[in-house]
């Protein structure tokens, strides 16, 4: 009896004691990390059955376990990816954000000062100050663009850094959690009862691992648990961890990406199956915000850089020579333009130097006798000479002048094909177009090729990256932002340019191999190796290389009727000139004896130059215009008189300044043209000093002296010429038709040698305008000006964003994605707080409840204590009775 | 329901966190008196402040700019208001000189002065900015754009490039105007034809071989004939001998030349030495019919523009008098004139247009057989009109003319002649030409020089004096207009500038509503976050000091 009620009591007492003890546990984990609570499951010891019933033995504690809900479990887990994604993500779009902050230290002002500085010299062309200050600006943005793109280059390493430190954090994790899964395994199979510490201690490993990447947990029977990321790579298997790890891209060595490894096999895992965590973060923070915002960047220096120099390239220095580069960047090293003039040539020039920079436009021209080719630079106008017959340029080492190996060859793709030599009196310019920032041939590339990215047109650019892959025989382009195909095939190959996106693809050197690929990125870091080219202040090009005057003289000369000698008038060069330089009065050249003659002012007899000796065909020259009188049927007799009348235009038409049209320069634009009425509706191209009428369509002259059509090389085409006063046209003696002249429209493009110039108004039959170069132009800022308006030229994304406005919506799209992020990150971290403390609601440690099951166990530890004590007592009692 | 520990502490500091991170924010944008501190903020407003300041500045830039242009502008306005003043000035004295009180001598000190103010409208022409630029020079800035090649006879070296200003995004102001728009670019007579006396045949020069040159000039005594003469050296005698067309000789050495002789109605003046050579020839045509008479022509007027632009106008005619005296009143001239194509080129050359008489075959057109030039008796007739001194010369077809060369013609355009021309007097009438400034002055000096106190030298003179008043006229009018042109560019400039102004204004509020601080708000949402972070301090402290374990001992 007395034996069954120490049993009782001692049951109790270790029951309570059982529960002290965890009670304790739990308070002493209150704050551990991951911790769930413990209680015990205490029962009644089965009973011993007496004649008088079941009698009670006491309690006993059958488990411990602890109180987690494994549902809300994995919603922690969950929120937790997210939250750690999106804490992640906002961190460096705040990085950026900082970046693009200051309205007063970024990119913007700096190019607003800039154009501040074209202003400046658009007002003062002449000013040697002015001009150097915009050197100085210009200077100082790039600085600042450097400075943009070089702090977004060092985010771009920072996310290299940060996916290596966590792809080390996970593979320590997932090792901590397959070596608990082998403890909990063993621990399990001893008994039924579960190591509820070290369950705990696993899913905060697993909570913590979803921190860095959102992971997938299936709980094997045996209670392990196996882990899956991405798209089913495992991490964890039983016992077993599978490592990650940080390798540079085969597309990109300066990227690192996350690869899988496993059984001694490493595989890249796409950014795009790994989500969640911060490495999900991090990872979409680098292709969607970072690769975008600094391709933005260079974009913008892109365009800024090509658009400027190339407006720049159209201008005149204080030197007279053409404009040339104003920024320097590197340009493709080959520019090569299949179908090139009449003969529709392929025409080469590769530059020859280290480094791919150049500063000037070229031209070739061959002479029109067809005998030499000049070479030009165009910004000093320097020239380099090589005969045809040498075959130098058509050969396949090419003729090298200025750093640069120019050929010529037969373009294959023209039928029939012709040339490889250009016709005689063409010329062609030569311009290098920007390159694409970096062309990066794959690790794996079994070709040798050499791929060569140009920028061909700024207006199609995107912020993408590319990707060029040769599937043999056909090519591939993938714009990579969204995936769009281009597909080349072999004979769209063959028949170049190639132009997609505005970007133009060339294979410079070597072969392709099927299944070589390319990364182009073409427009990340440009700023980087940009600079300002010109240094001398007298090369900013701020005039305009033509003008044009409608205050021309057309002189018209004639020997009077009466005449007795029998000289003529051959020719009057000059004949016809701007206003600059011809006196307008109407001139007598009379002569005193056979020999000897005066000028006069034809309107008042006034002798402006008397006895002036005569020699048959020698100038005679006089206000500005030359003349020359030859003994035609013999020498003029005294009283012979010649008139020369510089006739003004009687119309009210006017001639617009003028614009370069065609680029690069034609080396003809300087030359001199007339435009002459020959109605009031018709007019033709003449040339102001022979008086010769230019046919614009093949370059033949007509020469009014002897009635003959001349080809470029002055051979006769046709003879027994005129032109018919009523149409303007060139006819021949049969009145056919040899050339037209041209229809006039009041403000119709009228464009010739690369220039393109507008009249109005009403003209008059014989009114002639001149466009001539603009020599000693140095109050003309038309260039500048036409700089200043790029600033507001809205040149980017198909013509709908200028440099400013691409430059704000990059700040824009960074804060709208830093916006979004910050919110949804707000939201997210209040869930991530919810659900924690909706898993703690059930298995978090209350301290108050543990102090009152400290209490209840202590009770039940005296109240056990006092059962003894009193069978102690009873025991006594017993005992007593016998003494 | 139940909290675990850890979940007050954890909330508690997740709350109080979050205020401080709203507190922190708000002290941030206090201090700095931003709303955006960062683009997250409002992305939208950001991009769009970033625009508007580059919208302001170049809006300051264009301040600038219209500043420059008024200064540039002012300055070409003050040379041009000079200008007119020289020209009135001009003006003044040629109509002063008009005056047939004056003798030749004060005539000459009329054209002096006249040579000191074309010197100062030289000196205008050539004026440089502040930056050493030639103002009228176009592009050619640094090049002197009016080079005097002798008096009367100005080259333009500069251009016809206008200088031009960006004063607004879309628009760019001319600031300069070119020399040759000023001064060059001058219609003369009446803007649409021009009328002269037929060119005066003396004075003329001539030189033998080497010898001294030799002027011939009408003797106001009176008995030149118009013709071709001959001069012959003969070193052997040496003398001159002067030979008319029709014979007529006068010998003079040439030391007698030096001296001046009068002889064939001319004064004959050399100077220098005589010739070298043994012989020698020298030849001039003095023969240009000039008018004997007095008639003087006014500059003319078209009545119809549409008219004169006639295709078959050719804006090239000569009005030619013709004089008898009345067979029955010997002493009264019967004066008429003719209408005539005078342009060489033309198929009707030497034509009348009023009845299509050929003076140069003397034959009758087709179309009017019956007109003629001589009377039965083979005398000179009259011609088709005739002359009342002071009536109009009308360019159409009048009642009762036939055989006009083009029938029922009318250009619109009408003269009218003065005086009593002499039989043989002829008036040009041609298309007006640009005709220089300096040119229309120099002109006019010449006349003054050559001025002779005869009725005839008068009214070449008057003659003469009517084309240049219409030509300074003229000048005036195309300054003005250039001023005019200016005085509007710079309104342009003064309203531009208001509305740059305007736009600044205007976009620094937008910026400063878009990216400013508004304290009243700032100030008190830091308060009220104050405030709830003050009680979520106190309440989380209270709540921690609530412990079973207190009561336990």
């Amino acid at each position: 009896m007395g034996n069954g009620i120490y049993g009782i009591a001692v049951s109790g007492l270790k029951a309570a004691q059982i529960g002290l003890t965890t009670t304790s546990h739990n308070i002493a984990n209150a704050s551990t990390p991951g911790y769930n609570r413990q209680v015990i499951g205490q029962s009644a010891v089965e009973p011993t059955p007496t004649g008088g019933g079941f009698l009670g033995r006491g309690a006993q504690v059958d488990t411990i376990t602890r109180i987690y809900n494994e549902f809300v479990g994995r919603q922690v887990q969950t929120a937790q990816a997210q939250a750690g994604y999106l804490t992640n993500l906002k961190s460096h779009l705040a990085d950026l954000d900082n970046l693009l902050a200051d309205p007063s230290a970024g990119f913007s002002p700096s190019l607003q000062d800039f154009f501040t500085g074209v202003q400046t010299v658009a007002n003062n062309p002449q000013d040697v100050t002015a001009r150097q200050s915009l050197l100085g600006l210009a200077e100082s943005m790039i600085t600042k663009l450097q400075t943009v793109d070089s702090r977004m280059q060092t985010l771009r390493s920072d996310v290299n850094t940060e996916i290596q430190a966590t792809v080390g954090n996970i593979n320590s994790i997932t090792g901590q959690i397959a070596h608990l899964n082998d403890q909990i395994i063993l621990s399990t199979t001893v008994g039924n009862n579960l190591p509820n510490d070290l369950l705990d201690k696993r899913d905060h490993l697993v909570t913590q691992l979803n921190q860095y990447v959102k992971s997938t947990v299936i709980k094997q029977t045996d209670g392990s648990y196996n882990i899956f990321i991405g798209n089913g790579q495992n991490l964890v298997v039983g016992n077993r961890s599978f490592t990650l790890g940080a390798v540079q891209a085969v597309d990109d060595p300066s990227r690192l990406d996350v690869a899988y490894q496993q059984f001694g096999v490493t595989a890249v895992i796409p950014s795009e199956m790994i989500t969640g965590g911060s490495l999900g973060g991090v990872l979409e923070f680098r292709k969607e915000v970072l690769d975008v915002s600094q391709n933005s960047l260079g974009r913008v220096a892109l365009a800024l850089a090509q658009t400027f120099n190339e407006q720049h390239r159209k201008g005149q220095d204080l030197n007279g020579q053409y404009g040339g580069n104003f920024f320097q960047f590197p340009t493709e090293r080959i520019s090569a333009q299949p179908r090139v003039g009449g003969n529709q040539v392929s025409l080469t020039a590769e530059l020859t130097s280290v480094r791919p920079f150049v500063e000037s436009d070229y031209n070739i021209a061959l002479d029109n006798t067809g005998t030499n080719y000049t070479i030009t630079r165009l910004t000093d106008g320097q020239t380099a000479t090589i005969s045809l017959a040498s075959g130098e340029l058509t050969s396949a080492t090419g003729f090298n002048a200025f750093g640069v190996r120019f050929k010529l060859a037969i373009n294959p793709n023209v039928n029939p094909p012709t040339g490889p030599d250009l016709l005689a009196g063409e010329n062609i310019g030569i311009s290098f177009r920007p390159a694409a920032s970096e062309v990066i041939a794959n690790a794996r590339n079994q070709g040798n090729a050499d791929l060569q990215v140009s920028i061909s047109d700024i207006s199609k650019l995107t912020t993408s990256d590319y990707e060029f892959i040769f599937d043999g025989p056909d090519y591939r382009v993938v714009r990579r932002e969204d995936g769009a195909q281009f597909n080349i095939n072999a004979s769209a190959w063959a028949n170049p340019p190639i132009e997609i996106d505005g970007l133009s693809f060339r294979i410079n050197a070597g072969n392709m191999v099927a299944g070589d690929r390319f990364t182009v990125l073409p427009t990340r870091g440009f700023a980087d190796e940009m600079t300002v080219m010109i240094k001398d202040t007298a090369k900013v090009a701020a005039a305009a290389p033509i003008r044009t005057s409608s205050d021309t003289f057309s002189i018209a000369s004639s020997a009077n009727a009466a005449n007795t000698g029998g000289a003529l008038i051959s020719s009057v060069s000059a004949s016809v000139a701007a206003q600059g330089g011809v006196a307008a009065k109407k001139i007598e050249i009379l002569f005193t004896a056979a020999g000897t003659f005066d000028i006069r002012d034809a309107n008042t007899g006034t002798v402006l130059a008397a006895n002036q000796a005569y020699t048959s065909g020698s100038n005679i020259s006089y206000n500005g215009w030359t003349v020359q009188i030859t003994d035609g049927g013999g020498p003029p007799a005294a009283g012979d008189r010649f008139v020369i009348d510089p006739r003004k235009n009687t119309g009210t038409a006017n001639i617009s300044a003028g614009v370069v049209t065609t680029m690069p320069i034609n080396t003809d634009m300087k030359t001199p043209v007339a435009i002459r009425f020959e109605t009031a509706t018709r007019f033709n191209l003449v040339n102001p000093s022979t008086g010769e009428v230019i046919d614009p369509a093949t370059g033949n002259r007509f020469q009014p002296t002897t009635g003959n059509i001349v080809d470029r090389s002055g051979n006769i085409v046709s003879g027994g010429n005129s032109l018919d006063p009523a149409t303007g046209n060139v006819v021949d003696g049969g009145m056919t038709v040899q050339f037209s002249s041209q229809a006039y429209t009041s403000n119709g493009n009228i464009s010739y040698n690369g220039w393109t110039v507008q009249i109005t108004g009403v003209p008059a039959a014989r009114d002639t305008f001149l466009v001539e170069p603009n020599t000693g132009g140095k109050a003309d800022s038309r260039n500048m000006l036409a700089l200043g308006k790029l600033q507001t030229t809205n040149i980017l994304s198909g013509g709908t964003a200028s440099y400013q406005g691409a430059y704000s919506k990059l700040v824009a799209d960074v804060g709208v994605r830093a916006n979004q992020v910050n919110i949804n990150e707000a939201a997210q971290s209040q869930l991530l707080v919810q659900s924690q403390t909706k898993l703690a609601e059930a298995s978090g440690v209350n301290l108050d409840e543990e102090a009152s099951n400290l209490l209840i166990y202590q009770q039940a530890y005296l109240a056990s204590s006092r059962v003894i004590q009193i069978a102690q007592k009873a025991f006594e009692e017993v005992l007593n009775i016998g003494r | 329901m139940r909290v675990a520990t850890s979940s007050i502490y954890n909330l508690g500091v997740f709350n109080m966190n979050n205020r401080q991170v709203d507190l922190f924010k708000l002290q941030n944008q206090l201090s700095t008196g931003r709303k955006i501190l960062t683009p997250s903020d409002d992305p939208v407003s950001s991009a769009r402040s970033l625009d508007l300041t580059q919208a302001t500045r170049q809006n300051e830039q264009y301040v600038t700019n219209v500043k420059y242009a008024n200064d540039t502008m002012a300055l070409t306005e003050a040379n041009l208001q000079h200008a007119i003043g020289v020209i009135q000035d001009i003006q003044q004295l040629a109509v002063q000189s008009g005056a047939t009180t004056l003798t030749n001598a004060e005539k000459r000190m009329v054209e002096a002065d006249i040579r000191g103010k074309y010197q100062e409208l030289l000196g205008l022409a050539n004026t440089t900015d502040g930056n050493g630029l030639y103002l009228f020079a176009g592009f050619k800035g640094d090049t002197k754009p009016f080079n005097e090649q002798g008096y009367g006879n100005v080259r333009y070296d500069g251009d016809q490039g206008q200088r031009a200003v960006q004063v607004s995004p879309s628009r760019q102001i001319p600031v300069s105007d070119s020399g040759s728009d000023i001064f060059v670019k001058i219609k003369n007579g009446n803007g649409t034809f021009t009328t002269a006396q037929t060119q005066p045949e003396l004075p003329r020069t001539v030189r033998v071989g080497d010898g001294g040159s030799i002027q011939f000039s009408r003797d106001p005594a009176g008995g030149f004939v118009a013709s071709d003469y001959r001069v012959d050296w003969d070193s052997v005698s040496g003398n001159y001998t002067i030979t008319r067309a029709d014979g007529a000789t006068t010998v003079a050495s040439h030391a007698a030349l030096v001296g001046g002789v009068s002889a064939l109605g001319m004064v004959i003046t050399a100077q220098g030495n005589q010739p070298t050579a043994v012989n020698g020839t020298a030849t001039f045509d003095a023969k240009l019919q000039a008018n004997g008479g007095t008639g003087v022509v006014s500059p003319g007027v078209v009545a119809d523009p549409v008219k004169w632009a006639n295709p078959l106008n050719n804006q090239n005619y000569r009005v030619q008098f013709h004089s008898v005296p009345d067979p029955n009143n010997p002493a009264k001239m019967l004066t008429s004139y003719d209408i005539i194509d005078n342009d060489t080129a033309s198929a009707n050359y030497n034509t009348s247009l009023i009845d299509g008489w050929n003076y140069t075959t003397s034959t009758a057109s087709a179309a009017n057989p019956t007109a003629t030039r001589t009377d039965s008796a083979g005398n000179p007739n009259s011609f088709p009109r005739k002359y009342t001194a002071g009536a109009d010369i009308i360019f159409s077809q009048q009642t009762g003319e036939t055989g006009a060369l083009y029938p029922g013609w009318d250009f619109g355009g009408k003269i009218s002649m003065d005086g009593v021309p002499k039989d043989g007097d002829s008036f040009s009438l041609e298309a007006s030409r640009d005709y220089d400034l300096f040119s229309t002055i120099g002109d006019f000096s010449a006349a003054l020089e050559r001025y002779e106190e005869t009725n005839l030298g008068g009214a070449t003179f008057q003659n003469k004096l009517n084309t240049t008043l219409s030509n300074l006229d003229n000048a005036l009018t195309r300054i003005l207009t250039i001023q005019a042109g200016i005085g509007s560019r710079q309104k342009e400039g003064e309203s531009v500038q208001s509305t740059n102004e305007d736009l600044n204004v205007q976009y620094k509020t937008t910026i400063s509503k878009l990216t400013d601080l508004d304290y009243a708000q700032a100030i008190s949402d830091f308060t009220q976050t104050q405030t709830y972070l003050d009680a979520a301090r106190k309440s989380f402290s209270s709540i921690q000091n609530l412990s079973l374990f207190q009561y336990i001992s």
